[in-house]
């Protein structure tokens, strides 16, 4: 019948290149299949049966189904291009040079001691980990139990497959490459429309492919193939081979993954050489996903050899593989005779098809007859025989009688289809059961969205092919173009009989009856469930983990669910399906993260000078920003460092890059009353030329920003937020203005990365300032603190600030960002004599809490108001009105019991953020009454100190409280938050 | 001091060119005011018509003005006019019921042209650059490789990309990468 490497290979037939061999590996065994082969047809050409264990009771598994609906051929596989833990064997391409291993079994798939499990079946029913291992902690047997389940071993050293992303729209998306699909794109193809029809497999045609029926006077496969070269040349027309459509979403979104394979060669690897993840946009679609072949429940029906008559016939139409030498089918309805009459033509001995209809069609019974094949009507297979192969089946009357032994050495089952309703279930339509098909069939559509073939309900060819003119006219006519030229050709196909549902056998040991083929889910464990008031489909779902494996129940749920209503004397529609969520299979979250890997994690965002500071030896934090921390040239480690920069900024000079600070434009008539309705502080006084410092609230009061606020003249002023909140106050001005203040006049420009911004702070920052040569005065009189200066220096624009964050003379120099670098060199060079230094984060978050400054986020929580922090004679001064005013006057404001922002010196040990201020003096455990939120080792004062909001702080100075943190107790003096230079004379200076 | 760009260098392929385009200066337009009752004498004083919808890019001799939101527009210019812009601006509208911001440096332009040009952008962005997506003449604010940038369609395969300048190393990176 084959050759003796590929013993289950067909003489002749199957879409495989039988000139191209290509060699592979299955544990270690080295194995031989072609070109077009996927895994799974190759291992089963050369009698490969076995290919998985179950995961509970690691029972035998061999191929139940050909594609994505398997749920038992895991594997892992490493190609030319990579390495994948867990994939099924036949949704994947065999490439020469495969390596192939199974992913379950110890220490062998053969010899697998798991299967022990088996015989404490009894003992381990559904819901077994929901009851034991409680005691004494889950997380004892955690590692024993995690190492006998799961699915393939992630290698952290593989090479990832390379990933690309794509970005698309279209006008229609065709999502299956079947009947349907083809009939409908061929329809839309002279239409003008941009189309893209996406098929997960390699060749379009769907069942086609393995289909005897005729299409237009020709095999349907050859119509197919036709109709494929028709669409590659059609310009408007995309197909998408080798792509799934992985998820559904609002708008008509859609993510694709698309793989690239490559059969290997001496030049080229073989494998999956890249993947693309799609977004694709479309304005109509149409659902041609076809249906997955369901199997039928009985005792034993898990037993290698059974498999689902769609597989077995297109593993022979496509793949030229016979499952089986002697191949016995169980049906419903009319799919298995065609799965017969397929294994006879490919000289497989059939020695019988049993079906549980009395009265199948007359035309099949003949040709059953004429090939001297029984056919047992009426009857249904209750059983099976063999080891981990099967090797016979027992089949009685329906309704019992005398049994028959049946040798068989494969067993092809249908049990109906079930509709690929997942995409519509992902925008959030309910599937609705459907009894004349035995089926659960499309809910509501999404707008748009048209459903053809088996996606809409089980049919015929031909009524499929009506319904995608049908759909292709309906989205001509929405799309006002041409309808369709494009004709359903005619259907050679015999008429066909209904189905008959059949959910389970009559007659066996529910515990051997098997639901879930890859959770081990049988009809016992649903009764159990159901005894136990599981009865919702969700929690039967939850409980059982019906549905749960990585094939998320295509073949399992259906089954599940109808056994659940008749156990609970429900109809289908009454218990509805699970919810079906992206992705419809598996992703590799490689393929979703595509570039956001390395450096490219995330956007980074970087300073003008970036270079610069990375030559002067910066260590670099993400503040939202990539922000110098410290400098390596400022000491040896980080705490010499922020140590030596500190001492420069209260000796000479500090260099600081402030250039993320926020700068927003406020312009216009009425850009004073604008901003003063956003801070607590009175702005409308604000005199050109002078800065003032302030807070945002919300309209809870509640602090959400500080920063100063420059008056450049009456009509324009400079908003200057915190860097992390500088995109969010410009955004909330603009909300404000857009949808309560539309009458005030006011233009507001964000212009944060145009500017560059250095400050220079310390005793030498004057003459550091003037050694720039700007045009204009920098004297005490001329330039006082909280002022501001527009100028030039060299011809180039400057904005220079005098204010300071670290109580010593200050200015920010800002100029545009393209001279940051420029300006930089010149502060580096001109305080080199004078030993100034780079000041990194660490240092400058230092400096200000010796100074007792706010820093928002540390010092604020969610609750802090102005009147925590010291600023309620600010807030009692403002009469004018401001968001969060009213919050700020009533009483839980005013309350003195709220935590309030306050100093702490350490009188023993270092106190650290976090730690808790133990009330009343106590010992932990007891109340807690605040907490650090600021601390630090000053070198200036010699002392831990720290900033803390605690309640009652600010009638508390001068006691003494304990603060626990991390084991240990810190005694520590309630002071005032400035503690360094509390008469301003430095920063005056 | 020295000036020095955002970017370097950025990779190129047969297909591709791409380019950090120099030798503009922009100013950002704020109205406080609807764009109706300014956009005539805004227009004169920039020396070229500003949109008054989003996606057209109005071109003038040798500016360009580029609609950004109801009340903001983008005019590039050649940098030896930026400050007369400026002033003539602060001129027409002395109460700033429109603002001129300087916004040379806000931004780097990438010049991004070849045959490989829309794949390259399709790998990072959402919008359609289809003929009716992103017309020949349109700029659109989008997102691209996870960032806010501008997309000018400056022809059949030739784009102009302006991102943040902070984030202008980033964009090259993932450039690169693709």
């Amino acid at each position: 019948m084959a050759a003796p490497s590929n013993p289950y290979r067909v003489g002749e037939g199957g879409l495989i290149d039988r000139t191209r061999p290509l060699a592979f590996h299955f544990n270690g065994q080295r194995m031989q299949g072609y070109a077009g082969d996927t895994v799974a047809s190759a291992l089963i050409a050369n009698g490969v049966s076995l290919i998985a264990r179950s995961f509970k009771y690691h029972r035998p598994r061999g191929f139940l189904g050909s594609g994505l609906e398997d749920p038992n051929a895991m594997v892992e596989i490493r190609d030319g291009y990579g390495f994948d833990a867990a994939v099924r064997a036949g949704q994947v391409r065999l490439a020469a040079g495969m390596q192939v291993r199974s992913v379950s079994g110890w220490p062998s798939l053969n010899f697998d001691i798991g299967a022990l499990a088996g015989y404490a079946a009894k003992f381990i029913k559904a819901g077994f980990y929901y009851k034991t291992f409680m005691w004494p902690n889950w997380h004892l047997y955690e590692p024993l139990i995690r190492r006998t389940t799961g699915f393939g071993r992630v290698d952290a050293n593989a090479r990832p497959h390379p990933r690309r992303q794509h970005h698309a729209t279209c006008d229609v998306l065709i999502i299956g490459g079947g009947a349907a699909g083809i009939a409908t794109a061929s329809a839309l193809g002279g239409s003008g429309l941009r189309v893209i029809l996406a098929d997960d497999q390699p060749q379009l045609g769907g069942s086609l492919l393995w289909s005897d029926i005729e299409i237009g006077g020709t095999s349907a496969a050859a119509w197919a193939g036709d109709r494929q070269a028709a669409l590659d040349g059609a310009a408007a027309v995309q197909v998408l081979t080798d792509t799934v459509v992985t998820g559904a979403y609002e708008g008509n979104m859609f993510t694709l993954l698309q793989s690239f394979h490559t059969d290997g060669s001496p030049e080229a690897p073989g494998g999956i050489a890249s993947e693309c993840l799609w977004k694709l946009r479309a304005g109509s679609v149409v659902l041609a996903t076809g249906s997955v072949e369901r199997p039928l429940v009985f005792a034993g029906n898990d037993r290698p050899g059974v498999m689902l008559a769609s597989a077995v016939r297109k593993y022979l139409a496509v793949h030229g593989v016979a499952p089986a030498r002697e191949l016995a089918v169980f049906t419903n309805n009319d799919a298995g005779y065609a799965a017969a009459f397929a294994a006879l033509k490919a000289g497989v001995r059939v020695p019988a098809v049993i079906d549980v209809r009395d009265a199948p069609p007359k035309e099949f019974m003949q040709r059953l007859a004429a090939a001297s094949v029984r056919c047992i009507t009426g009857a249904e297979v209750i059983g099976t025989s063999g080891g981990r192969q099967l090797d016979g089946i027992t089949v009685v009357p329906l309704g019992g009688g005398a049994r028959q032994h049946i040798r068989c050495d494969g067993l092809a089952l249908s049990g109906g289809a079930t509709p690929l309703v997942h995409l519509t279930a992902h925008r959030g339509s309910k599937p609705v059961y459907k009894a004349d098909v035995a089926a659960f069939v499309s809910g509501d559509l999404p707008e748009d969205w048209h459903a053809v073939g088996d996606a809409c309900s089980p049919c015929s060819l031909s009524e499929a092919l009506t319904q995608a003119h049908d759909a292709a006219r309906a989205i001509c006519r929405r799309e006002g173009v041409a309808a369709p030229e494009f004709s359903p050709p005619d259907v050679a196909q015999t008429p066909g009989l209904p189905i008959q549902a059949h959910w389970r056998a009559g007659t066996g040991n529910p515990s051997d009856m098997f639901v879930d083929f890859q959770n081990d889910v049988t009809v016992q464990d649903i009764e159990l469930a159901v005894l136990e008031g599981y009865v919702s489909v969700e929690h039967l779902k939850r409980y059982t983990t019906l549905g749960m494996g990585t094939d998320q129940g295509r073949t399992s749920n259906i089954n599940g669910l109808a056994i659940l209503a008749a156990l609970t004397g429900r109809d289908m529609s009454e218990v509805g399906t699970t919810t079906f969520r992206p992705p419809y299979t598996a992703v590799r979250l490689g393929a979703i993260a595509g570039d956001r890997q390395g450096p490219l994690f995330r956007p980074e965002r970087l300073i003008p000078a970036h270079a610069l500071h990375v030559r002067a030896g910066a260590v670099f934090e993400d503040f939202g920003w990539q922000r110098p921390d410290w400098y390596r040239s400022n000491g040896a480690d980080r705490e010499a460092a922020v140590r030596a920069e500190m001492a420069a900024v209260r000796s000479t000079l500090g260099i600081f890059d402030g250039s993320p600070l926020g700068k927003i434009e406020i312009s216009g008539p009425d850009a004073a009353a604008f901003l003063d309705r956003f801070y607590v502080s009175n702005l409308r006084t604000l005199k050109p030329g002078r800065i003032r410092y302030s807070v945002m609230t919300g309209e809870d009061g509640v602090i959400f920003d500080d920063g100063v606020v420059t008056c450049v003249d009456e009509t324009l002023y400079l908003a200057g937020p915190t860097s992390a909140h500088a995109d969010e106050v410009a955004n909330r001005l603009e909300r404000w203005r857009q949808t309560e203040w539309p009458e005030l006049r006011v233009g507001i420009a964000s212009v944060t990365s145009n500017w560059a911004s250095f400050a220079v702070a310390g005793p030498r920052a004057r003459t550091t300032l003037a050694a720039l040569q700007p045009d204009f005065d920098v004297s005490n009189a001329a330039f006082p603190h909280m002022s501001y200066r527009a100028g030039r220096i060299d011809g180039i624009p400057v904005r220079v600030s005098r204010i300071s964050f670290t109580g010593e003379l200050q200015y920010e120099i800002n100029v545009p960002a393209r001279y940051g670098q420029g300006l930089m060199r010149r502060l580096m060079d001109i305080s080199e004599p004078a030993c100034g230094r780079l000041i990194g984060m660490e240092a400058w978050l230092r400096l200000r809490l010796e100074k007792g400054y706010l820093h928002v986020g540390s010092d604020t929580n969610g609750r802090t108001t102005p009147l925590d922090i010291g600023m309620a004679r600010v807030v009692a001064g403002k009469h004018a009105d401001f968001i969060g005013k009213r919050s700020l006057a009533l009483a839980y404001a005013q309350s003195a019991d709220r935590e309030q922002l306050v100093g702490l010196r350490a009188e023993s040990g270092q106190l650290r953020v976090g730690g808790r201020v133990l009330a009343d003096g106590a010992m932990p455990p007891c109340r807690t009454e605040g907490y650090v939120t600021s601390a630090c080792h000053s070198p200036t004062l010699g002392i831990s100190i720290g900033l803390a909001l605690i309640e009652r702080g600010h009638s508390r100075l001068g006691e003494r409280v304990r603060i626990f943190d991390s084991g240990t107790i810190v005694d520590a003096e309630i002071c005032p938050p400035v503690f360094y230079d509390p008469e301003n004379e430095r920063l005056q200076a | 001091m020295q000036s020095r760009s955002a970017l370097t260098s950025v990779p190129m392929g047969d297909d591709l060119d791409i380019y950090e385009e120099t030798g503009h200066a922009h100013v950002l337009c704020t109205a406080a005011l609807d764009a109706g009752i300014i956009a005539a004498p805004l227009g004169r004083a920039l020396g070229v018509d500003v949109p008054l919808a989003p996606g057209p890019v109005m071109v003038g001799e040798d500016r360009a003005a580029m609609w950004l939101s109801p009340r903001s527009w983008l005019i590039r210019l050649p940098e030896a006019a930026e400050d007369q812009v400026m002033q003539a601006v602060l001129a027409r509208f002395p109460e700033r019921t429109v603002h001129a911001s300087r916004y040379s440096d806000q931004l780097c332009w990438l010049g991004i042209e070849g045959a490989a040009s829309a794949d390259l952008l399709a790998a990072g962005g959402f919008i359609s650059l289809e003929r009716d997506g992103l017309p020949i003449g349109h700029i659109k604010r989008t997102l691209f490789a996870d960032v806010p940038v501008l997309i000018w369609r400056r022809a059949q395969s030739d784009w102009s990309v302006a991102v943040e300048r902070s984030r202008a190393g980033y964009l090259a990176a993932w450039i690169a990468r693709i």
